[in-house]
């Protein structure tokens, strides 16, 4: 019988290695190692590993592990949801923020014109007249109505509702804050509406006391 | 999507026990790696096998777990003793714990290399898909993970550097 090479007997050992065979029962590498000293060790050295491999417990788990997923990805799921409400409440406001900063202007200029009579009137003014686009009383209601259902669509309990965002952008809280301030503000620029002044300063009015301190 | 949990948690919580030697933070984990799976179920390409793209999500969990781990050096990643119940396990039970300590002094690619090959018996292409490493190159990895152990366990003497025979204790 030939007897196997050295590098012949690491070729085959790599090889039923590879293939996840028991090397230490093949004969021709059993053969070879009785021979060589050198390879003898290899060959046990890698015998030796297989065996404790072979020798390691299955570890076990956790029996409701599969239910912790599931569980997680519900709560997942419902962060992303009220992340998604967020976004859309904060949206919305951002528009009808925008559709009513040109009607905040026009009261301004009513005012402003009705305070100086119009510029210097030698004459009597005459009967006051209606400015074009200005408010009417019942525009001041609907818009009063608006306002006041917005705040409480928007008021400070609601900010509750930011905690899943303000992990991912802690900017969130102070953004949703001004918007509610914004409103306090348009809501008391409404023409005959009237609202008194909180004693303390505006600072630290609407929820920015506590955001603060 | 239970089911598939159910199907797959076994071997995925194998993988990341041997990553991090450690019941609790394999548990997690896989909790991590299951959840990823099946938010972006959608981003699996189909034509791949299932398993390397599942094993390949929580090596990477596995990995920035033990990141996280050395930055906090005084968390100390330790064996947990499994126990067995088989008879005469004294000796099997002490090999298997120098094996494992063994596997947790590798390289961290080593040992995921080495765990998917010779514990869940990924071939070298599966493996290479997973860990999106050229063939050649795992080859190599799980080559001197296995001759990296062989040292181990001949220094503290598992292994009898005379004979190398498997010493019992």
């Amino acid at each position: 019988m030939r007897v196997m090479q050295c590098a012949e007997f690491e070729q085959r050992l790599q090889q039923l290695l590879d293939d996840r065979q028991k090397v230490e029962q093949d004969s021709l590498l059993q053969e070879h190692a009785r021979g060589c000293d050198a390879c003898g060790r290899v060959l046990r050295g890698q015998a030796g590993l297989l065996a404790g491999l072979r020798m390691i417990p299955k570890p076990t788990f956790a029996a409701d592990l599969g239910h912790r997923v599931l569980d997680q990805l519900r709560i997942d799921q419902r962060k992303r949801n009220n992340r998604l409400l967020v976004i859309a409440a904060l949206a919305a406001a951002a528009v009808i923020m925008v559709a009513l900063l040109p009607l905040a202007g026009d009261r301004v200029r009513f005012q402003r014109d009705h305070e100086h009579g119009g510029g210097i009137a030698l004459v009597s003014p005459g009967p006051q007249q209606t400015p074009k686009n200005a408010f009417t009383e019942q525009d001041s209601n609907d818009l009063r109505m608006l306002m006041h259902s917005l705040m409480l669509q928007f008021s400070e309990h609601r900010l509750e509702m930011f905690e899943p965002v303000d992990q991912l952008a802690s900017g969130i809280r102070p953004l949703a804050l001004t918007f509610n301030l914004a409103f306090v503000t348009l809501r008391r620029a409404l023409p005959g509406y009237s609202e008194p002044r909180p004693a303390e300063p505006q600072a630290f009015y609407h929820g920015l006391r506590s955001s603060i301190s | 999507m239970l089911a598939l949990v159910e199907r797959f948690q076994g071997q995925v919580f194998g993988l990341c026990y041997r990553m991090l030697g450690n019941r609790e933070d394999a548990e997690d984990i896989v909790q991590e790696t299951f959840v990823r799976v099946l938010k972006n179920l959608a981003k699996w390409d189909h034509e791949r096998d299932f398993e390397p793209w599942l094993f390949a999500i929580a090596g990477n969990r596995c990995r920035t777990a033990l990141a996280t781990r050395r930055r906090r050096p005084t968390v100390q990643a330790f064996i947990e003793p499994v126990p067995d119940h088989r008879p005469d396990a004294a000796p099997a039970k002490h090999l298997a714990e120098e094996v494992q300590l063994g596997l947790e002094q590798l390289r961290s690619d080593y040992r995921q290399a080495f765990v998917l090959f010779h514990q869940h018996e990924l071939s070298y292409e599966q493996i290479a898909d997973t860990m999106s490493r050229p063939l050649g190159t795992v080859k190599t990895w799980i080559h001197r993970a296995r001759l990296e152990l062989i040292r181990f366990l001949q220094q503290r003497e598992v292994i009898e550097d005379a004979s190398y025979a498997v010493r019992r204790v």
